[in-house]
């Protein structure tokens, strides 16, 4: 029994040790399965929260080194105005190392240094009592030194600092139609208007989410994060758009507004070759960031959603059409007698004297509204219909932007017989500028009809290709060499004799062709002193590189000089061909396209 | 026999004491490492949470940096920052423009040589001299236009 007594007394402060041991690991394991804890009542500790994602980007031919549209995130600056009047009654220290307490005055002046704010109105914002006191805006800023300086005092200073997703535009209004904008809502921002809208699917990215515990201070347990998806950025929309044709385009345009005070102007220039879109510019434009400050009117792109009567750059249409039908020649002779009793009601041609017969390339020249009205009638309403049809107007292009409209050409049963020698010289026909300038891209291309394009790829986050888009031919309207013809025939619109003299580009062969049509008003008619005035031109004409197209609406009809007025320079010749020019020597420069004249220095023209 | 039989229970009793205290130490350590593990990843998971704050900061900052970087390459600023450094340029005319040929040499038939060489100038004069002296087959077709 001694023996016994013995071994117990030896072993038992082990057993004692090993059932404290044990009892510790039943606690730990316990502690570890959360078993001892109560369950919280509704998730009290769980948190979700949903990661708004960047929008994509949209840049122009360069690429993305050279945006029109990025996202970025930046602070919102909101002061809670009872917090900091508790905060200086309670004398909180503003510096607790040297035993400055935050006052009215010194909280004011870090914040308008910092924000940039003037001070006066930021000590009003600080002192603000009453309703609404609680969630009062200040500034945004993107300054990372501005947010350092703030954000330790944020909590004495009564100040709020959020980080938000913004949508910067660095080129500011270039471009702004084509882009459109965006508008913000506490969910998420959607595109509103131009390829924010149309590429919404793209660019909107995917958001992510944050799924997990957070301790009573509300510290987020990081091991307990139950979903965790990052956000995923939207896809880059690259456009086929030029960053500096298109600035030099938008200063040439406001150059010809302030000269000849048009309502609005637009201006398209498209790569002959492919179809591309390399510039599209409407005046007046506006803010993409501030898109609410303009008028809803500014915010039109005409370029593509403006029907209007095209005037005479129709007749280059109409001489395709009669070539192609073999009915005329470039140098066939044509009556230009106004009374001819076969054709009924011929345009007039505004007082100007002919010699009894011109040719076809002449009337192009001269722009003969006779000529052209019988070379109508002679192809006939039908196939002249068939014709303007194949060339694409009366339905839209299918360019990647949103509001396109088809223009307005009637159905050939529905012209009368004015029609028949009116639509030939663009009356009573309805074209959208995007129309035009692919018409004319198909005379430039030899007869081919390209589909105007303005996005080339949409690629994803890392680089895929989701979209790509390249020349694509719709149609042929007419033959290549009838096509090469009239581009022939078109070359004397900007020499000495022709309507647009002024669209010569030193170096460069230039065929264009001007149009100067009167607006008709619904129940008024035609006016006599409101007039679209255009020229669209291809250059260099011997081997096309570029169609540009550009049109003023209103110009000014005539100006006061002393006692009388005299007519402005309200014509496509005298109003857009300069427009043309301009942009056409900076676009042959800047694709270093090897001059086709290069031993003939057109004469300038000092009007 | 009495003795051995006692010998052996004693040895035997102390072989299972043995054993039963070996087990409860080893499983206390197990459970102990399993415990600074567990509080390790813990201590890990915080850290990561705060790298992620970190690079999530990094990554806004880039992108706000990348915008002003944007903005100030626009063409405007551009040709606002060349006038201010008096470094305004223009295209030149098409009579300030010689093109050469592949082969070294001046392209005939230009209206900007015969001007220049009408102005007198013996630079411009030479080298025509030299490329007539010297055409080749290739200087047919009009080269590469030097500015």
């Amino acid at each position: 029994m001694s023996g016994w007594n013995e071994r117990a007394h030896f072993w038992l402060p082990f057993v004692a040790l090993g059932l404290g041991a044990c009892g510790l690991c039943v606690r730990l394991v316990m502690l570890h399965l959360d078993m001892l804890t109560k369950k919280p009542k509704s998730n009290d500790y769980t948190y979700v929260r949903d990661l708004r994602p960047l929008r994509g980007t949209i840049c122009g031919a360069a690429g993305p080194e050279y945006p029109f549209a990025c996202s970025a995130k930046e602070w919102e600056y909101r002061l809670d105005a009872d917090d900091l009047l508790t905060n200086v009654t309670k004398k909180v220290m503003f510096d607790k190392k040297n035993k400055i307490p935050v006052t009215y005055s010194l909280a004011s002046r870090l914040i308008a240094d910092n924000l940039d704010l003037p001070l006066l109105s930021v000590m009003d914002i600080c002192a603000r009592r009453g309703s609404g006191r609680r969630n009062l805006f200040l500034a945004t800023s993107m300054d990372s030194v501005v947010h350092d300086a703030l954000a330790p005092h944020a909590s004495v200073l009564g100040l709020k600092i959020s980080e938000k997703n913004i949508r910067r535009y660095p080129q500011g209004k270039r471009l702004s139609h084509v882009l459109g904008f965006v508008t913000h809502n506490p969910v998420a921002s959607v595109g509103s208007a131009g390829i924010e809208m149309r590429y919404e699917t793209f660019l909107k990215g995917r958001p992510g989410r944050v799924q997990g515990m957070r301790t009573a201070l509300g510290k987020e347990v990081r091991i307990k994060r139950g979903v965790d998806v990052d956000p995923q950025t939207g896809y880059t929309v690259k456009l086929t758009i030029d960053h500096n044709i298109q600035y030099q385009v938008e200063k040439a345009l406001a150059v010809g507004v302030a000269s000849n005070g048009a309502e609005s102007a637009w201006c398209i220039v498209l790569a002959a070759r492919t179809g591309a879109v390399l510039a599209m510019a409407t005046l007046p434009d506006y803010e993409p960031e501030n898109y609410s400050k303009f008028p809803t009117n500014d915010m039109r792109n005409c370029a593509i959603s403006v029907n209007y009567e095209p005037g005479s750059v129709m007749k280059c249409i109409t001489a395709c059409a009669a070539l192609n039908e073999k009915i005329v020649g470039p140098d066939t002779l044509i009556n230009t007698a106004h009374n001819d009793p076969r054709y009924y009601r011929l345009p007039t041609d505004h007082g100007h004297k002919w010699d009894a017969f011109m040719t076809v390339r002449d009337a192009i020249v001269h722009s003969s509204n006779i000529v052209f009205g019988k070379l109508g009638v002679d192809v006939g309403p039908k196939r002249l219909y068939k014709y303007m049809s194949e060339f694409g107007f009366g339905h839209k292009t299918g360019v990647q932007l949103p509001g396109e409209e088809r223009g307005n050409l009637p159905p050939v049963e529905k012209w009368d017989k004015v029609k028949w020698s009116r639509a030939p010289i663009g009356q009573g026909v309805a074209v959208t500028g995007i129309q035009l300038a692919a018409a004319y891209g198909a005379i430039a291309n030899d007869g081919e009809l390209l589909r105007p394009y303005i996005v080339e790829s949409v690629t994803d986050v890392d680089g895929q290709v989701i979209e790509h888009h390249e020349k694509e031919v719709i149609g042929h309207p007419c033959r290549p060499e009838v096509a090469r013809e009239v581009r022939n025939m078109m070359l004397g619109v900007a020499k000495k004799g022709g309507t647009a003299r002024r669209a010569a580009v030193r170096g460069y062969t230039v065929a264009g062709k001007t149009g100067t049509a009167q607006i008709a008003y619904p129940k008024v008619g035609y006016s006599s002193t409101d007039y679209h005035a255009s020229f669209v031109g291809i250059v260099p004409a011997s081997r096309p590189e570029v169609v540009i197209l550009v049109t003023y609406r209103k110009p000014v009809f005539c100006r006061r000089r002393g006692e009388r007025y005299e007519i402005y320079n309200h014509q496509g010749g005298t109003c857009a061909a300069p427009t043309f020019r301009s942009i056409a020597e900076y676009t042959m420069r800047y694709l270093e396209v090897e001059p086709d004249l290069p031993d003939e220095i057109p004469e300038d023209d000092d009007a | 026999m009495k003795r051995n039989r006692r010998i052996k229970r004693q040895s035997h009793f102390a072989l299972n004491t043995m054993h039963f205290a070996a087990l409860v130490v080893s499983g206390f350590i197990m459970l102990m490492a399993y415990w600074w593990l567990d509080t390790r990843c813990s201590a890990i998971a915080q850290e990561i949470g705060a790298a992620e704050k970190g690079l999530a900061r990094l990554d806004a900052e880039l992108e706000r940096e990348t915008m002003k970087w944007n903005e100030m390459k626009t063409p405007e600023r551009l040709e606002i920052a060349l006038r201010q450094h008096g470094l305004d340029m223009n295209n030149p005319a098409p009579e300030q423009v010689i093109k050469m040929l592949p082969g070294g040499g001046v392209a005939p038939r230009q209206m900007s040589v015969v001007r220049a060489q009408r102005r007198n100038r013996s630079e411009v004069s030479r080298m025509v001299q030299d490329t007539s002296s010297k055409r080749t087959i290739a200087g047919k077709r009009a080269g590469k236009v030097v500015r």
